[in-house]
């Protein structure tokens, strides 16, 4: 049997979501597959949403100050935030809830749930990673704090859902918002290419595409273009500097990174933006990240900055590759 | 004493009020044990009027909110319903022993009459979101089917909590509102007990609360029945119109008000030992506001509860989505690039998910916000 390629695209995390994949099973095989993946994906979302004022995630942040029982789920998740809090120095920190609603960023991105009601804690304290206690079979955050696991989220359900995957499945491709998690061939046979969004115009396609692999890969976008808006007659973006406690302010406007895994991919692309092109790349290089591209703006014009051998100039702009070597 | 600001103030049924309030200090945290009162006081007409208890009917887990709920009887309670969102409302507290202690106590039945359920419901509440190992059984006695606040919310929590249980017992008049519930017409009473609890009658621990002939019959009841004084908890609810107190009457009172005065004075050092250590630093107190979403449901936890109960059964050899296309080589291409998202994207191709309805857990969030799989 010859290979086929499956696609559905949804609204969940907050955004769309697409998963691909490519396999010479039935298609009723493929189908009770996607329809797994979907529900896990809905339950992760119902469990660990801050839009949504009873997932587990929320009434965690009600009970700040208290020692919670929590699932182990969210105990994993937990420590994994924990750990790359920790590994980043601080440049990812679950506590930036706070400084992120302040900036304005309080509502659902998605037009049909911009009226949801959530809980606001734009009036607490951003604290340390370190301030997260995790034990046995509970967990605790300072009174007066509260989590949003962001990025970290939807790279953690993403490495979730690829170690699921069945060997019958030749191919997948799964686009959760921005992170993609991905592995082995399209219908065509070949491996995946990831073509990358231009920050300028994130409706086209930019000059570059990351070449994947035939093993599990992760590429993550992390971006200043989009999740923002104007808050109290300032312009703001959903990537906080835990430092500043402000929007970032770099030349750095969207980061694709791509990665072994989706937490570490996307957890990456965020600290890019963080850093700034200068200081970024050998960060990333350093923690892991098998390929980046940043693009940039130094306020009058774009470039790009890149590294890794994955980022490929796309056939399209072949004739282009001079400018960019 | 701290003060709270009115959110809302609402009849849950004819004769029972549920007010909910919020923080507007942030001095420190408001550390109750479920089962506790409170006592509250507010603004009329410009002047303060006297405290009055009322158990606190809100989880310990909700830190931003405080919850009590009451019986409209009397000028007291009276003012309580007029009360507008806003207004300010003096708390000080908490106060009382009624608490289960959850590593002595693991098989606990709660005996409700009427507005007796009010500690309970905080009990309960508690219970369900710290997943609590306790066995807990309710059975909540009321006058009529068209009086029974917190009905549905008590049917989701069951549904939620698999170690909690509910009986309604109706005293006078028809049960057919209830249907679906697990209902007995009459008045509580051993064999209900037993009926309930399905085991003998001395392994549990009681906690009776409700009007005192109600406590008093039930009590006596019990004692009849061989359950030792030890495993009998009341908490007292007058109904008169300047009184309406959580009061431990238990006899012999000495030994039970010893006992609850040893448990309320080491709750005390447990609560200021945990103030100590969540007290925010002074440089947010002034800032802190509290803005919980009071309704805890939203159109998308609606949407997902909807999806995730559509989505086919999993377990089963499923039938084929009929949106899962097949595609070949050549696929339509068909750009999955978003306006909004920066999406590093392939080309796949795109078919609209048509999900079988099959038998698959179900969910549903109620009006209070829980949210109940089956």
């Amino acid at each position: 049997m010859r290979l086929k390629q499956y696609a559905e695209t949804n609204t969940a995390l907050g955004s769309d979501v697409t998963l691909t994949v490519v396999s010479r099973a039935s298609e009723s095989k493929v189908a009770k597959l996607l329809g797994r993946l979907w529900h896990d994906i809905y339950v992760f979302e119902r469990q660990f949403s801050r839009f949504l004022p009873m997932s587990e995630l929320s009434v965690f942040n009600r009970s700040a100050g208290l020692e919670m029982p929590i699932s182990p789920e969210f105990k994993t998740l937990l420590q994994a935030a924990k750990a790359l809090g920790e590994q980043t120095n601080g440049l990812y920190n679950p506590f930036i809830l706070p400084a992120l609603q302040r900036a304005g960023y309080t509502k659902s991105h998605v037009a049909q749930y911009a009226n949801d009601t959530q809980d606001d804690h734009s009036a607490k304290q951003v604290v340390a990673v370190n301030a997260l206690k995790i034990n046995q079979n509970t967990a605790s955050i300072p009174y007066g704090t509260a989590l949003d696991l962001g990025g970290c989220g939807k790279g953690y359900l993403g490495q979730q859902l690829s170690d699921s995957m069945p060997d019958w499945v030749q191919g997948y491709w799964l686009s959760l918002g921005g992170d993609v998690a991905a592995a082995g061939q399209d219908a065509s046979g070949k491996l995946w290419q990831v073509s990358v969004q231009r920050a300028d115009n994130p409706s086209k396609s930019s000059d570059f595409v990351i070449s994947g692999a035939s093993k599990q890969f992760a590429v993550a976008t992390s971006g200043t273009i989009i999740h923002k808006g104007i808050h109290n007659g300032k312009p703001w973006h959903h990537i906080i500097d835990p430092r500043s406690l402000q929007p970032a302010a770099t030349d750095v406007l969207l980061a694709t990174v791509y990665a072994k895994s989706s937490l570490q991919a996307d957890v990456l692309a965020s600290c890019a933006i963080l850093l700034g092109s200068k200081k970024a790349l050998p960060y990333l290089k350093k923690h892991g990240a098998k390929a980046v591209l940043l693009q940039c703006s130094d306020g009058k014009e774009g470039f790009v900055r890149h590294f890794g051998r994955a980022i490929q100039i796309a056939e399209a702009n072949m004739d282009k590759a001079g400018i960019y070597a | 004493m701290q003060k709270y600001s009115v959110i809302s103030s609402q009849s849950l049924t004819p004769t029972t009020l549920l007010l909910t309030l919020k923080k507007t200090d942030f001095n420190r945290p408001f550390s109750f044990q479920p089962g506790q009162y409170a006592a509250i006081s507010f603004y009329r007409k410009h002047r303060p009027t006297a405290a009055r208890c009322f158990s606190i009917v809100s989880s310990p887990t909700d830190q931003e909110i405080l919850q009590f709920s009451m019986r409209t009887k009397g000028r007291f309670t009276g003012a309580l319903k007029d009360l507008k969102q806003g207004d300010t409302v003096k708390v000080r507290g908490p106060f009382g022993g009624f608490v289960i202690e959850s590593a002595h106590e693991p098989n606990v039945v709660l005996l409700a009459g009427g507005i007796g359920i009010t500690p309970f419901m905080s009990m309960i509440r508690y219970a369900t979101a710290t997943q609590s190992a306790s066995q807990i059984i309710l059975v909540f006695s009321c006058a009529a089917q068209d009086d029974v606040p917190f009905l549905d919310e008590l049917q989701a929590l069951e549904r939620q909590n698999r170690n909690f249980k509910v009986f309604f017992v109706i005293g006078n008049g028809p049960i057919d509102r209830l249907e679906g519930t697990k209902t007995i017409s009459g008045r509580i009473t051993p064999d209900i007990i037993r009926q309930v609890t399905g085991d003998s009658l001395t392994k549990q621990t009681y906690f009776i609360c409700g009007p005192n002939p109600f406590m008093k019959a039930v009590t006596k009841s019990l004692q009849a029945q061989g359950v030792p004084q030890g495993q009998l908890l009341t908490e007292a609810f007058s109904q008169g119109p300047n009184r309406q107190t959580g009061k431990m009457r238990s006899w012999p009172l000495n030994i039970y008000f010893l006992g609850a005065m040893g448990m309320a004075l080491g709750s005390f050092i447990v609560m200021v030992s945990d103030l100590l250590k969540t007290l925010p630093p002074s440089s947010i107190i002034s800032t802190l506001k509290n803005n919980t979403a009071i309704n805890l449901s939203n159109s998308r936890q609606k949407d997902l509860d909807s999806l995730v109960n559509n989505l086919p059964d999993l377990t089963s050899s499923a039938p084929v989505s009929p949106g899962a296309q097949t595609a070949d080589a050549g696929l339509a291409s068909t750009s999955q690039t978003s306006t909004s998202t920066p999406a590093t994207t392939p080309t796949p191709t795109r078919t609209v998910p048509t999900p079988t309805p099959v038998a698959a857990p179900k969910c549903t969030t109620t009006a209070s916000g829980v949210t109940t799989c089956v």
